[in-house]
């Protein structure tokens, strides 16, 4: 990875952690949003049990929304992207930036989640395994959720109505390819199935998070282009 | 040296840059005049790779634009009429940012950051954020920026606007001292006073076409401004 990279999710992490303006935001909705399905889902636990993996991905697309938009409307309304694109390194190196710092912040608000719906859907995550299954779960979604969903975010900024748009282009894309295969895999995870019964689904959400950051890659040069 | 050679552009249907020929030698500086829409940004924007033209060649410093644009971005600074500044970042903090995104590294790069912020007059506001700073104080920040990894070029938009004459001032003397050193400015002005006053070639781009051609040396200001009314007129003079 190259070290612009590295400066701007450094960069970014710093402004985020100092301002906290992004990350109250999805902590807040995330909560909100698992309490409006735990509520919504009151009539029993074993509809509420049976939601949660929905509850949990619908939570992490929704406000991982809230990074992505954020990543380039920032850079875009303080004019810094053209000081981004000032710089001598490839332009690659600005969406690897900008993708790996919205994967942790997303990645923390996921944690986050999770505990969260552990606790409102009085749920037991089970032992060390069954978590680490689902961690990879998590990280391989989100990894692809974020690897389009910045791209597309790097679209949208050159757009009027950017908030609107970033869904629009984003949603139909990760919806087979990213939510389904997590929801499913997570569902499985959490009625105990082991790494490899969810390996169809692993090798899915791998793939198509290296096709989606792969061709954010090429594609980001002629994006940006004016 | 700074060469474009049939340099067109278009938005859409409309051309906003129309066959530019324009040859800057090494250490000039160039001011470049012109009405609202006549191009002039568009071609600062292509010159700093920020935008591609449509045809013709252009070379930055020995360096193709098609070829080398990563080299060409190395050996330019750029000053807009925004400083491009992160105002969640303090003043040093920015510095060290985009000294490193130009591969600066440490402790060469502090001392660049207090020698430019000791030059700028910003060294007592290098804990503070821009945010806070006034338009002349950001406006010299930008300048540092655009300084920060000694570029041979620099590309200067409008730089002068909503400054104070001090601030005005302390960014001429900056210049100045650039191109002392050896460097190239090529500054897009409105304030043809100014333009006169600092450059030492002057280029009139009307309606995305390279106009007129004058060294600075021999003009007076009341024939500066006859020469630009009538070219913004139409007229060949």
């Amino acid at each position: 990875m190259s070290s612009m990279a590295i400066e701007i999710v450094k960069k970014d992490l710093l402004v985020e952690f100092r301002t906290k303006r992004n990350i109250n935001s999805m902590l807040l909705f995330s909560i909100m949003v698992i309490l409006c399905f735990r509520f919504a889902f009151s009539g029993g636990d074993a509809g509420a049990a049976a939601v949660a993996p929905a509850a949990l991905w619908i939570t992490f697309i929704l406000a991982g929304m809230f990074s992505l938009s954020a990543g380039f409307s920032r850079e875009k309304d303080q004019d810094t992207f053209q000081a981004l694109l000032l710089c001598p390194g490839s332009r690659s190196s600005i969406y690897i930036g900008k993708m790996l710092s919205s994967f942790i912040l997303i990645m923390m608000v996921e944690l986050f989640s999770l505990a969260a719906m552990a606790v409102f859907f009085e749920y037991d995550l089970g032992g060390p395994v069954q978590l680490a299954t689902l961690l990879v779960v998590m990280l391989l979604g989100t990894l692809g959720f974020v690897g389009v969903g910045t791209l597309l975010s790097a679209i949208a900024m050159n757009t009027q109505m950017r908030e609107v748009m970033l869904p629009v282009l984003l949603l139909p894309l990760v919806v087979f390819t990213v939510i389904m295969p997590s929801v499913t895999a997570s569902s499985r995870i959490m009625n105990n199935a082991t790494l490899l019964d969810v390996s169809t689904e692993i090798r899915l959400l791998a793939t198509f998070a290296t096709v989606y950051i792969a061709a954010a890659i090429l594609l980001f040069d002629f994006v940006i282009e004016e | 040296m700074i060469e474009t050679r049939g340099l067109t552009k278009r938005y859409g249907r409309r051309t906003v840059l129309d066959g530019i020929d324009i040859t800057i030698p090494a250490g000039a500086f160039v001011a470049l005049f012109g009405p609202n829409g006549a191009g002039k940004t568009t071609l600062l924007k292509i010159l700093a790779t920020l935008a591609t033209p449509n045809s013709g060649t252009v070379t930055v410093n020995g360096w193709d634009l098609k070829e080398d644009p990563g080299e060409i971005r190395a050996s330019i600074g750029v000053v807009s009429h925004s400083p491009y500044v992160y105002g969640e970042l303090s003043v040093e903090e920015n510095l060290r940012f985009f000294g490193r995104m130009f591969g600066l590294k440490q402790p060469g790069l502090d001392e660049r950051i207090g020698h430019l912020l000791s030059q700028m007059g910003l060294a007592h506001r290098a804990g503070d954020r821009p945010d806070i700073l006034s338009r002349g104080m950001k406006q010299r920040l930008a300048i540092a920026r655009a300084l920060l990894h000694r570029p041979k070029v620099l590309l200067l938009d409008e730089p002068h606007v909503g400054l104070d004459p001090k601030a005005s001032a302390v960014l001429d003397r900056a210049l100045r001292l650039f191109q002392k050193n050896g460097g190239t400015v090529i500054m897009t002005t409105h304030d043809l006073s100014k333009g006169l006053m600092m450059a030492d070639r002057l280029v009139f781009l009307i309606r995305g076409r390279i106009a007129r051609q004058v060294d600075a040396a021999g003009l007076d200001e009341a024939g500066l401004k006859r020469m630009y009314d009538s070219l913004a007129a139409g007229q060949n003079v």
